[in-house]
């Protein structure tokens, strides 16, 4: 792609971001600019829109890019391993920005009395719009079986992973099979608690059972077509040993109320299962683990650009001062640094966090103040490197200003150390975020987070599908991100030794 | 180099020094005998305080003694409180999640979760309670009497009692009681305050006849004046510096079990033993009981190590603070093959105790929250069931009002709003919040979103059960905003009354409901002796460390609690009771989540129960101790393993209490 064209995508990019903005659309890929609200978002856009202009201006028909930088870039699209790893991150993100498109409990499409509309890029529609009660907002699930049920040509198409990665969590309710005596789920006898209801009312509970190895075992209670408790008693291996009858009597009255159907609520967290379209089951407050993992990966993803971001910008800042100058600023900025890398940064965020529940913004920007440092370092070593060379000196002698010479002369002369830092930051970034909300003083309990739950899963390891399905998540971004950083180390900073003869 | 190589041994010498000095001043440290304690001896000043205060510390022969007392105190026809078929012996294994910081039993800190190990249920009142009939029953006290107009209560020592180091128990031993709670040395306030309130005197008879006398008539004399004695030759050396010195002091004690020096490993485990030749061993109501030889409490820090320690046998019991064992333990984690096999038993007792009022308090000092309309629609707005079903797997039950368990002093109609985002919903209109915005959440005319902040402590259950809250609570157009934080933290944020809603619960004790201090506006506003506000640059101050967390701030109803707190019998205390009770449920400024009308548990085989399961006014399993440790069914049940014997599945089920 020449740069005209670029220009052209990323102009049209951030006028049609901006539109469906001011048209109070949440259009997937285009809201990103505006996930830090609407303020950050225009500047944002704005920018990028100003980005576009300038290429299309300069209307450029190649790249104007150095063949030093170019044999890099080649000599990292060689390595393997690094290129792949880099493209899947490419294609995870792609499809992180997706959002709602792919994961969410609102519907893409609800075709009502014959007119679209596309709840997935809308603010809150009232349910009033569908024909429902209430002006609260429809759960599209129930909305789709309900148009099912009614056959007047109205339909709902969900997305792919119909459960948002957040308050979302439906009641999964089972039915079992009752043959010879013997309760069987999945044809195998069930151990756990079933209930009959009433044949009037699928809703309202009849009976409900302990069952050990498809025998009634254990307490069992009983209510009346209003819901009241009328009767309770006691099984042993199916005989009842013990029975209870709160109304005098009139229990038996409602014993052949009952439907034929066993039914069950499958607690959270629920075992991974395709009919009901939880791929990876539910995590312990009934939250789609799919979901779950789907919001993490973005919140990874906002939270390792936010973080590369703000620390390479004090690094460059911070780093080229410091190299640059020398001395006394060395000096003393040096110290400074020191004393600050030595506070206890665990010890800072838990205090922050047990005062206020933290956003993800507040603590990637704690993690930034106490994680700037290291590139700082790096930063400062090279410039003060660079800064003796003779082109910096050929500069000064030309009386060049000491900002041009650091930004234009020096700067792109270490930013490879950048390039090379940045995956292992984004590492880190994830692993620590992930640390302090295993911890539990990381995010609010309201946003998906790898951390919590992994946490989830230690604490359950009777239900492995919660902590393989974090474990395989986390750690494969890991390395993927890891190879990555490899690769472009040996790309952009090769020790490559010449020996002459 | 060589420079460097100077630098270098100059270092490595001061290193070198320099331990060596800390090395003695540690070696100085451990031999140095502990001498900030001097022996100190306060028999003349606590004679003398008594002598300056005679209205309070009344000395009298039994001549004195008021013609035609009716004594009380024989009751053969009262069942036992134990099953004879307890063993004596054995050592019962626990956990403790806290390691003390004391074992003083007033003071600083001195109210900590262990004291109740070693104190509250071990040590002996004057009277005690039946725990089926409630009925008071003999303890310390041989006998009692009221005087006629019910404000003095006389007591009779039993000539037995005894401290565990064999020192006789005297009346004086009350008296010093009385003389530590009123001191400021005692560093507790809020004793200090009650023991003002409540007692005009203490009168002395003879060495083993006492009595109290209250300044108010109460419904029951008997709840307010029974307590227990303070050893006069133990508290020789209470002085001004108290807190530090009793820090690690073990009050000898006249209840059952006693702590050695020997047996506090500190930060690791704390034992306690049987006292020997106990003097109330073999007394009716009390020989059946405190079976086990010695009970050892070992640090554990959350659950899921307790449960593994419990799964090894190292521990006897496993249990929940939190009154029934959580349903993925009871069913999930407990799906494991020494309950199939019967080596571990379940265990459930329907019991009869007030239950922990866990309730989303309101705070109405906060804006939006001082609207009725408001708060009935949040209460409409609470998905409790769910909850309840989902979370709690039907176990648990709605809690109606937030006095649930106080038996006839609760008004029974009162009914807690079910879930019903409908209703909420026409609530909410009323107040003026009509409009929904982008985000489906209720606006009023200023465009003030229906937005509260609720506080819960960062525990899983609390977290699940607040996540499917906010689920339900969008359907009803409010939003609520979780803020799940550190206990500590939300203590001292409820403390200072600066949450807008919080999910927190409290401690109880029968018999009464305690109304004052949840809803009397002295406990919200700080207030001058006239009952005018105090005001700071013209604003009302609100007044901290109460339990007053709704900032209820009503006249009517402090009158009403103003005679519930004088009520001088039950009946009336009950009538004002339910009045109280009407008018604080109907303001909704608490929404009752759940009660658990029972405790529930896992324990080994060899630990054994009473045939009829507990007492029916017990919180908790152990706290009677009716229970005891059998060694032979414990070699039993570990020969049985070794050889893979099962004694199939064992559930009990003791519901003879349980409310219809």
């Amino acid at each position: 792609m020449s740069p005209r064209t670029t220009g052209i995508a990323l102009t049209a990019y951030s006028l049609l971001a901006m539109a469906q903005r001011l048209a109070h659309l949440q259009v997937p890929v285009l809201k990103v600019p505006f996930l830090a609200g609407d303020a950050l978002g225009f500047v944002l856009a704005t920018l990028l829109l100003a980005l576009g202009g300038w290429w299309i201006l300069k209307g450029r028909d190649q790249w104007n890019i150095s063949p030093l930088t170019l044999k890099k870039l080649q000599r990292f699209a060689r390595i393997r391993r690094g290129y792949v790893s880099f493209l899947i991150i490419g294609v995870l993100a792609g499809i992180a920005s997706l959002d709602s498109l792919i994961v969410g409990k609102r519907a893409l499409i609800v075709s009502y009395q014959g007119k679209w509309s596309f709840p997935f890029a809308r603010d809150v529609i009232p349910g009033t719009a569908y024909g429902l009660p209430t002006d609260a907002e429809a759960d599209y699930r129930e909305l789709q079986t309900r148009f099912r049920e009614e056959k007047k040509g109205n339909w709902v198409l969900l997305p792919p992973v119909p459960f948002a990665a957040a308050l979302d969590t439906p009641q999964i309710i089972e039915t079992l099979e009752m043959r010879d005596g013997k309760l069987l789920r999945n044809n195998r006898p069930f151990s756990g608690a079933a209930y009959t209801v009433f044949a009037s009312d699928a809703k309202q509970k009849r009976q409900e059972f302990q069952f050990r190895d498809g025998l009634r075992h254990g307490d069992f209670r009983g209510w009346n077509d209003k819901g009241d408790a009328i009767e309770q008693g006691n099984f042993a291996k199916g005989n009842r040993v013990s029975y209870t009858d709160f109304t005098d009597g009139k229990a038996a009255a409602f014993e052949q109320q009952a439907g034929g159907i066993w039914q069950r609520l499958v607690y959270p967290p629920a075992p991974p299962s395709i009919s009901q379209r939880h791929f990876l089951g539910t995590n312990t407050t009934g939250t789609d683990v799919v979901a779950m993992l789907y919001g993490g990966l973005q919140q990874a993803m906002i939270a390792a650009l936010l973080f590369v971001t703000v620390v390479f910008a004090t690094g460059v800042l911070v780093g080229g001062t410091l190299g640059y100058f020398g001395g006394w600023v060395d000096l003393v900025g040096q110290r400074l640094i020191e004393i600050w890398s030595v506070l206890p940064f665990l010890f800072i965020v838990m205090i922050i966090s047990s005062l206020v529940s933290p956003t993800l913004t507040v603590l990637v920007m704690i993690l930034a103040l106490f994680g700037w440092m290291g590139t700082t370092t790096y930063l400062r070593t090279a410039t003060y490197k660079e800064k003796e060379r003779d082109y910096v000196a050929a500069a000064r002698l030309l009386g060049t200003s000491t900002p041009r010479i650091i930004f234009h002369h020096v700067l792109p002369n270490v930013i490879a150390i950048l390039v090379t830092l940045a995956p292992f930051e984004v590492a880190g970034v994830i692993t620590s975020l992930a640390a302090l909300d295993f911890l539990g003083f990381g995010l609010p309990p309201d946003v998906p987070s790898w951390g919590r739950l992994l946490h989830e899963g230690v604490d359950n390891f009777n239900y492995p599908w919660i902590v393989t399905s974090a474990f395989v998540a986390m750690s494969s971004v890991l390395v993927l991100v890891t190879f990555v950083g490899e690769a472009v180390r040996e790309a952009f900073d090769p020790k490559k030794f010449t020996t002459y003869q | 180099m060589i420079r460097s190589l100077e630098r270098e041994a100059w270092t490595v010498k001061h290193v070198i020094r320099f331990s060596g000095t800390l090395l003695l001043m540690l070696l100085a440290a451990c031999s140095k005998e502990d001498n900030r304690f001097p022996p100190y001896d306060n028999t003349a000043e606590v004679e003398a305080a008594w002598k300056a205060k005679p209205d309070l510390y009344r000395f009298k022969t039994p001549a004195d003694l008021p013609q035609g007392l009716k004594w009380e105190g024989d009751h053969p026809e009262y069942p036992d409180m134990g099953d004879p078929a307890a063993k004596k012996g054995g050592t019962f294994n626990y956990d403790m999640g806290n390691f003390p910081p004391t074992l003083r039993i007033t003071g600083p800190d001195a109210s900590n979760n262990f004291r109740s190990e070693h104190f509250d249920n071990v040590e002996l009142g004057l009277v005690a309670k039946h725990l089926n009939l409630d009925k008071w029953i003999p303890c310390l006290a041989k006998e009692w009497a009221l005087s006629d107009d019910r404000r003095t209560v006389y007591f009779r020592l039993d000539p037995d009692a005894t401290y565990s180091d064999g020192v006789k128990v005297t009346v004086e031993d009350y008296f010093m009681q009385f003389y530590i709670s009123l001191s400021k040395h005692v560093q507790d306030a809020y004793t200090t305050d009650y023991f003002n309130k409540e007692f005009e005197a203490i009168t002395k008879y003879d060495d083993h006849t006492l009595s109290i006398t209250l300044k108010d008539v109460k419904p029951d004399p008997l709840l307010t004046a029974n307590m227990g004695p303070m050893p006069r030759h133990f508290y020789r050396e209470f002085g001004d510096d108290f807190p530090a010195r009793y820090q690690w002091r073990k009050m000898p004690t006249t209840g059952a079990y006693d702590i050695r020096a020997e047996d506090v490993k500190f930060g690791r485990s704390i034992s306690l033993t049987r006292v020997k030749n106990w003097w109330a061993k073999d007394k009716k109501f009390y020989r059946y009981r405190f079976n086990a030889d010695r009970i050892s409490y070992r640090l554990a820090a959350n659950m899921d190590t307790v449960f593994e320690l419990f799964r090894q046998g190292k521990i006897d019991h496993f249990y929940s603070t939190a009154q029934m064992l959580p349903p993925n333990y009871w069913y999930d984690k407990g799906d494991i093959p020494e309950l199939l096999n019967g080596y571990i038993e379940r265990y459930s007792f329907y019991n009869e105790f007030p239950r922990p009022p866990r309730c989303l308090y309101l705070n109405q000092s906060k804006p939006m929250l001082d609207n009725q309309d408001v708060r009935t629609g949040l209460s409409y707005a609470i998905d409790m069931d769910k909850v309840i079903s989902v979370v709690l797997r039907g176990d648990a039950q709605r809690m109606q009002s937030a006095w649930s368990g106080y038996g006839r002093f609760v008004k029974p109609d009162l009914k807690a709003l079910p879930y019903d985002p409908v209703k909420a919903q026409a609530h909410f209109a009323k107040a003026g919040f009509a409009k929904r915005n982008a985000r489906g959440v209720l606006e009023n005319a200023e465009g003030k979103p229906l937005k509260f902040t609720v506080t819960i402590p960062n525990m899983a259950l609390f977290t699940q059960a607040a996540l499917i809250w906010k689920e339900g609570s969008i359907k009803a157009g409010v939003e609520l905003e979780i803020e799940s934080i550190d206990f500590t933290q939300l203590g001292k944020k409820v403390r200072e009354k600066e949450h807008e809603i919080v999910l927190i619960a409290y401690g109880t004790e029968p018999p009464y409901p305690h109304l004052w201090e949840y809803f009397h506006s002295e406990n919200a506003w700080e207030k001058n002796a006239d009952g005018s506000y105090i005001l700071k640059d013209g604003q009302k101050v609100k007044k901290g460390d109460t339990n007053n967390l709704t900032m209820t701030d009503n006249a009517d109803l402090d009158k009403l609690i103003n005679l519930e707190r004088k009520a001088s019998n039950e009946e009336e205390k009950r009538k004002l009771c339910w009045q109280i009770q009407e008018i604080v449920q109907q303001s909704r400024c608490q929404i009752p989540t759940w009660e658990v009308p029972l405790y529930r548990y896992f324990h080994w085989r060899w630990l054994r129960w009473p045939k009829d399961g507990n007492l029916k006014t017990t919180r908790e399993a152990l706290d009677a101790y009716v229970w005891w440790i059998d060694d032979d069914i414990k070699a039993e049940t570990q020969a049985a393993m070794r050889e893979g014997r099962s004694f199939g599945e064992v559930s009990r089920v003791f519901d003879q209490f349980r409310q219809k």
